[in-house]
């Protein structure tokens, strides 16, 4: 186990997390660490609880569902101690998220620049204009030609990728310590992929940590630095990428491996 | 840059071909615009009468005196029983008033004594045409401003009730089917009671338009309700709590924008059927009180038959519900086609 060679700071560390619905085990005793300054991917098949924990993550569970066990540890703070309030000024500001379908996840009645705005709004003290460079800014700073323009577009007047980079402009415009990726790419064609993941990378050099959930192993095996394997609501593996990579131990992992080549 | 077409651009593109509602929506802007304009169009204040015009029938304007041209000018009116000692007015030659025009802040009006009445006189002598500009400003403004409140209140109630759910939304949503348990009417009725009689006339009217918008609202709620139901799991919702974005804001910001168009025909809707409401409330004596006009309680005039078979005129009132209430749902039908994608062209 590499990990544990270097001296590494856990940005975030899920503990035991157990979550059922109607006595349905949804995650049982999800254990993994996202270390400060890595990229962390959680990898598993469809239904085996990765968004799941990403809700569970931001406390933005379904009332449906029901943590029976664990907990989860943000800069060693238990998020679940926190009030709703204090809950909800965390997220965006802290913990931020890019969502997998940029179209649905931007308000088609309010243009690109406005709901970046709403961000700033809520997590800073900045003054109007203020926001609008800093808007400017971070729309450049995720490589879209002419910010100001992008500003006033509307979402559905924007490429897809356009609209992905927007989404991932809107998600670090606060400076969040954590970034939550949900499949960010699984839409775009692959020479967007592999330009989007220039993008975590630089955010990767910059300080960011990001917790990467993805299906796609060719993604992850480029981008990510640890690996967690997530089956039917379990970790079944966890380690450095190219540890788990090259020596898979459990047979999900091995049987992804062979799907993958 | 590309030019961008909103959904409500194009629905209002879509509108403005249609005919028919555009002609009504003319019509319903005229009307408003009069109402608005009343103290200047009508030649009488609403409340000036003259009891030897009883029932007088409208009043020709005369260009021609002796075969020539002239100033326009009206006759006098002089009142005489005929053997059965039915009373009729006879034209009096001998008078006459000339028109005078934009004089005292009045559009055009006659010199005293001389009275004219271009729509007839109702029993107390009173100008027909001036009341029922005046009772327009009434009858409109109640119709508009009461579907305002009870959609600003229906918006807000169905938007957390569909937002929160659980508990929130069945405690509101039991209030709303509480009111519309009770027909509309006898609620209407209900409500008027427990209201005190010894009011002015201002305050009747913000107590008729306060009834109309308590019995209209929960309707719209329980919709809105349904709408932002759906609206809440959109993936826009999700992100936008996911960005920590209060509750609050997220309802008023990235839901009910969503129910704009909607409701903005359910509006067009509802201001006829608050109008008849008012007609109703009125035409029983319980809406705004003579001599203050409105179109409900001069049609109480009109609920003689023998009233109506001597001034038929006193049935005009009626003739501008029907009318207004007519467009009102022409232009209500149209703007709901031209959002509805499947019937735009």
């Amino acid at each position: 186990m590499t990990r544990f060679k270097r001296p590494m700071k856990p940005l975030l560390e899920v503990n035991d997390l157990t979550i059922q619905v109607n006595q349905q085990l949804l995650l049982h005793n999800v254990s993994f660490k996202v270390v400060q300054g890595r990229i962390t991917a959680l990898v598993g098949g469809s239904g085996s609880g990765k968004t799941t924990i990403a809700s569970a993550i931001l406390g933005l569970l379904p009332p449906a569902l029901e943590v029976t066990r664990g907990q989860i540890l943000f800069e060693h703070k238990n998020l679940s101690l926190l009030n709703k309030e204090q809950m909800r000024l965390m997220r965006g500001s802290s913990i931020a998220m890019v969502f997998q379908e940029p179209l649905g996840a931007f308000n088609p009645l309010m243009t690109i620049g406005q709901q970046i705005d709403e961000v700033l709004e809520i997590h800073t003290k900045l003054h109007k204009d203020q926001r609008w460079h800093k808007i400017l800014d971070v729309l450049s700073r995720v490589e879209l030609p002419n910010p100001a323009e992008v500003y006033h577009r509307y979402p559905h007047q924007l490429s897809g990728g356009q609209r992905q980079r927007a989404m991932i402009a809107q998600a670090v415009v606060a400076h969040p310590k954590l970034i939550i990726a949900d499949e960010p790419t699984s839409n775009l064609d692959v020479i967007l992929q592999a330009r989007i993941m220039d993008l975590f990378r630089r955010f990767k050099r910059e300080g960011m940590t990001i917790l990467l959930i993805s299906h796609d192993l060719g993604m992850v095996s480029h981008l990510a630095d640890d690996v967690v394997i997530l089956d039917k609501g379990q970790v079944v593996e966890e380690g450095s990428v190219n540890a788990v990579m090259k020596h898979p131990k459990h047979t999900y992992t091995q049987r992804l491996m062979e799907a993958f080549q | 840059m590309q030019k961008h077409k909103s959904q409500f651009s194009i629905a209002i593109a879509s509108f403005a071909k249609h005919r028919l509602a555009m002609i009504c929506f003319y019509v319903l802007a005229a009307l408003y615009a009069s109402a608005l304009l009343a103290d200047f169009l009508s030649p009488y204040p609403p409340a000036n009468e003259d009891r030897n015009y009883s029932y007088c029938p409208a009043t020709a304007i005369e260009f021609f005196d002796q075969g020539r041209l002239s100033w326009p000018f009206v006759y006098g009116r002089a009142l005489s029983f005929d053997i059965n000692h039915k009373r009729s007015y006879v034209v009096d030659k001998t008078q006459k008033y000339s028109l005078s025009f934009l004089n005292n802040r009045h559009l055009f009006s006659v010199k005293e004594p001389g009275r004219i009445y271009i729509w007839g006189a109702d029993s107390r002598g009173r100008d027909m045409f001036s009341r029922i500009l005046h009772g327009a400003r009434i009858s409109l403004s109640i119709g508009l401003i009461g579907s305002l409140i009870s959609f600003s209140l229906g918006l807000i109630v169905g938007g957390v009730a569909g937002y929160f759910g659980g508990w929130v939304d069945g405690v509101l949503m039991r209030v709303c089917e509480m009111f519309m348990l009770v027909p509309a009417f006898y609620l209407m009725l209900a409500l008027r009671s427990v209201v005190p009689d010894n009011v002015n006339a201002f305050q009747i009217y913000l107590m008729v338009i306060l009834i109309l918008a308590f019995i209209g609202w929960a309707s719209l709620a329980r919709i809105i309700r349904g709408m932002s139901l759906s609206l809440r799991q959109r993936d826009f919702v999700l992100a936008a709590k996911a960005m920590g974005v209060s509750d609050i804001k997220i309802i008023f910001k990235h839901i009910l924008p969503h129910t704009l168009s909607y409701s903005l025909v359910a509006i067009m809707l509802t201001i006829p059927s608050y109008i008849l409401l008012e007609a109703g409330l009125s035409l029983f004596g319980l809406g705004i009180q003579d001599p203050t006009p409105s179109w409900g309680n001069m049609l109480s005039e009109a609920m003689g038959i023998v009233q109506i078979q001597f001034a038929p005129w006193i049935m005009m009132p009626g003739l501008f519900i029907f009318v207004t209430v007519l467009c009102f749902n022409v232009v209500g039908d149209a703007l709901r086609d031209a959002f509805d994608p499947l019937y735009r062209e």
